[in-house]
């Protein structure tokens, strides 16, 4: 007891002399305080990006190119993505489904799973790697190579022209691959339920929509377009606001990948939480 | 109250009058420019003026603040403190809208040409105009093959920037900043990194857009031969103050042993 009263007083008179640290001082206290500045930043390019995008004249044609670029480039990446990963799901769920005799739901437990979340997740990250990536490296390099300046002090926005039409584009191509990758990795459970069994097309498929539900697909329908959200205006703000040289472009790609995963997680966990609220 | 307003209409009276006494000769008046990025002050006090159709060239070493100087003019840079008005137009003062209304008055080259990567030549052209009153395709088409032609680039028209040497970046970023027709030109080290003679190329092309199309031009450059071929008024600056000015060959013939050095280099 004793050498406990000890060792506290010890404590004591290091905190009040500054040897140990408090917990807000130092590089703790820095990287809060970078990390909230950053959130904070990044709030403000969301607000920019909201009002950007109600005020005319709309960037159409650019919008349609970002379009192609992040749907069309990404849509054989995903498709291959998704047939595996139905395939390997249902191959691995059947064995465990096997030992209750439950091989049968097996269509049903797949389906539920891929498109309550796996193929939404997955999907999500993948486009995370592939166009955030994209985006914040050429972003960061039109920033370096002094193209957005160029485009600023002719008087046109570089915003409009390079942020919005961006996140616009993902906020509708994340969905609409999402849709797609749901349908594939569908076909994968299929060849998968047919690997050891027999199971007609139709008897498939008429399980799958029978296990579904409005509450299974709608609440993962709209999460995605969040995840499209924040996959755009990360990758654009790790890009636009890259000053680093280029050094700078590798580590906003680099940067724009690992915050748009992480933001993904979150907002899945948010979407989850507030869809059981509410169902 | 009314105290307050009267000298605020006296203030505006004022402002306008120098505006307007600016605006007959003037193209830029800056005056007490200021800028530091924490605690290295960049621009010390910088006071100069561009005449109407006037060549001014700005020398001095990497990092005396030139650069700083031309972009806190288009406002790419916040001035923290001192007056900058182009055109009759104090910069500082100017909302979005404005600013934007100005700048497109202004051409800006810059050191790298700065390119649009993913258009060819003539999209990069063509997206300078997208803010002009001009939207009809063929006309739209006959400028951008009359600024090329100018330029000497009429060939590279639908090349990509990445296919393009040095000297015809040079040229494309050039063609892009005199398509908006603009009143003053700003000029960031138009012939670093070029061949001596891509570099006297590029001079008289500055000299020859400026006697076409009338613009008054501040060239920011190291490059003396540039400086002797374009300027009508020379400006040499040092830590962020300007050390000489005057005629090329007044400068080059200074006694001042540091503006010599610089000329003799």
């Amino acid at each position: 007891m004793n050498e406990k009263l000890q060792a506290q007083a010890k404590n004591n008179e290091k905190e009040k002399s500054g040897i140990m640290p408090g917990i807000f001082s130092g590089k703790l206290k820095d990287s809060l305080s970078e990390f909230f500045n950053e959130v904070g930043e990044l709030s403000a390019f969301t607000v920019k990006f909201v009002k950007e995008a109600v005020r005319p004249p709309y960037e159409f044609s650019e919008f349609l190119k970002q379009c192609f670029w992040i749907g069309n480039k990404s849509l054989p990446l995903v498709g291959i993505t998704a047939f595996i990963m139905g395939l390997v799901f249902t191959m691995q769920s059947r064995p465990t489904l096997a030992q209750f005799g439950a091989e049968s739901w097996l269509p049903a437990m797949v389906s539920v799973a891929m498109i309550r979340e796996i193929a939404p997740v997955i999907t999500a990250l993948i486009c995370a790697g592939k166009v955030g990536s994209g985006i914040g490296a050429e972003l960061a390099s039109m920033r370096v190579t002094e193209q957005i300046d160029a485009m600023e002090v002719s008087g046109n926005r570089p915003f409009k022209y390079v942020v919005v039409t961006r996140v616009a584009a993902c906020i509708l191509m994340v969905p609409l691959l999402v849709i797609f990758a749901d349908t594939i990795s569908m076909f994968g459970s299929f060849m998968g339920v047919n690997l050891t069994g027999k199971t007609s097309f139709y008897l498939f498929f008429s399980q799958v929509f029978n296990a579904l539900d409005f509450v299974d697909v709608f609440p993962a329908f709209i999460k995605t377009f969040f995840f499209g959200l924040g996959i755009g205006i990360i990758s654009c703000y790790k890009g636009y606001n890259s000053n680093s040289g280029t050094e700078g472009v590798g580590r906003a790609a680099n940067s724009a990948v690992v915050v748009a995963s992480l933001a993904i997680f979150i907002i899945d966990m948010i979407a989850v939480q507030f869809a059981n609220f509410f169902m | 109250m009314i105290k307050e307003n009267k000298n605020t209409e006296a203030a505006a009276q004022q402002s306008n009058d120098e505006v307007a006494q600016n605006s007959n000769g003037e193209t830029v008046h800056i005056k007490g420019l200021q800028k530091a990025f924490g605690t290295h002050e960049v621009l010390k006090d910088i006071n100069l003026q561009i005449k109407k159709g006037e060549n001014l060239v700005v020398l001095g070493k990497s990092g005396s603040g030139k650069s700083v100087l031309i972009k806190c003019m288009v406002r790419l840079l916040n001035a923290d403190k001192g007056k900058v008005e182009i055109l009759g137009q104090d910069v500082n003062e100017l909302n979005e809208e404005e600013l934007n209304k100005l700048r497109q008055k202004i051409g800006f080259l810059f050191q790298s040409a700065a390119l649009y990567d993913s258009m060819t030549v003539r999209e990069n052209l063509e997206f300078a105009l997208r803010q002009s009153k001009i939207k009809d395709k063929a006309e739209i088409d006959k400028l951008v093959e009359e600024v090329l032609q100018n330029v000497g680039l009429t060939d590279a028209i639908d090349k990509m920037p990445s296919e393009l040497s040095g000297g015809m970046r040079k040229r494309a970023g050039l063609a892009r900043t005199i398509i908006m027709k603009p009143e003053l030109i700003l000029y960031d080290e138009p012939t670093t990194g070029l061949d001596p003679i891509t570099s006297r190329e590029i001079s008289n092309l500055i000299l020859e857009i400026q006697k076409k199309y009338k613009t008054s031009s501040l060239i920011i450059t190291h490059d003396i031969e540039c400086a002797r071929i374009t300027a009508d008024e020379v400006m040499i600056l040092k830590d962020g103050l300007v050390e000489a000015e005057g005629t090329f060959d007044e400068l080059e013939k200074s006694y001042d042993e540091w503006v010599k050095s610089f000329f003799n280099k």
